[in-house]
């Protein structure tokens, strides 16, 4: 086990804080990505495309 | 910019609570007001100010517009972050990387320090990438809902 001195718990903290922001920036983009696509999708599906157009 | 907020405050809220951490072992204190930690701290609430000025306003060029100007506004604090440790007697050290001579921080710290600053870079790269295109799909998809919802919108059968 690395021995991490006095200032043990100051640096754990301070990874432990970095690791849980990233992950949350991380799983923010790639999850709205994800919903993004359900909802093209489903709109696709629907037929609401761009292909779809307005009569008037 | 609508993108590039949040993890532009999420960065800047780890340098605020890595540095406060940091802060007690080597100052004995988490926090001082003092000249660089407050406008750090005035940078993060910029961040979330920008944030919350994209979600109250539907219209996407007026959001766009009222951001701009928070933002030009916002970017004054930038020069006052870097020369705060100069301009007032602070807590936090002088600058001690980007300095007219070398810097004075010992090696064994300095290049670790360097290499995390590229990576971090990279990272925001990255992740700034990836959530525009959340906020291109996000865009697209809302056109897509305000044209159905229109009187005369035909609706094309899936393939």
């Amino acid at each position: 086990m690395l021995d991490l001195g006095k200032h043990a718990v100051f640096i754990i903290a301070s990874y432990g804080v970095t690791g849980a922001v990233l992950l949350g920036l991380l799983l923010w983009v790639v999850l709205g990505e994800r919903s993004q696509q359900r909802i093209l999708k489903d709109l696709e599906s629907r037929g609401v495309t761009r292909r779809g157009r307005s009569s008037e | 910019m609508k993108a590039a907020a949040p993890i532009g405050a999420a960065f800047t809220f780890l340098a605020l609570v890595t540095g406060s951490l940091w802060g007690k072992p080597t100052w004995g204190t988490y926090w001082q007001w003092d000249g660089r930690m407050t406008s750090v701290l005035v940078l993060f609430f910029l961040y979330l100010g920008l944030m919350a000025l994209w979600e109250a306003i539907d219209d996407y060029s007026r959001a766009g517009r009222a951001a701009a100007i928070l933002a030009l506004v916002g970017f004054i604090n930038i020069p006052i972050i870097k020369f705060s440790v100069e301009w007032w007697s602070t807590l936090h050290q002088p600058a001690s990387v980007s300095r007219l001579d070398a810097p004075a921080i010992h090696s064994s710290i300095l290049t670790p320090l360097l290499v995390m600053a590229i990576a971090f870079t990279l990272l925001f790269f990255l992740l700034h990438l990836k959530a525009m295109r959340v906020e291109i799909l996000k865009r697209r998809s809302a056109r897509l809902m305000q044209q159905a919802a229109q009187p005369h919108f035909q609706f094309q059968p899936a393939e």
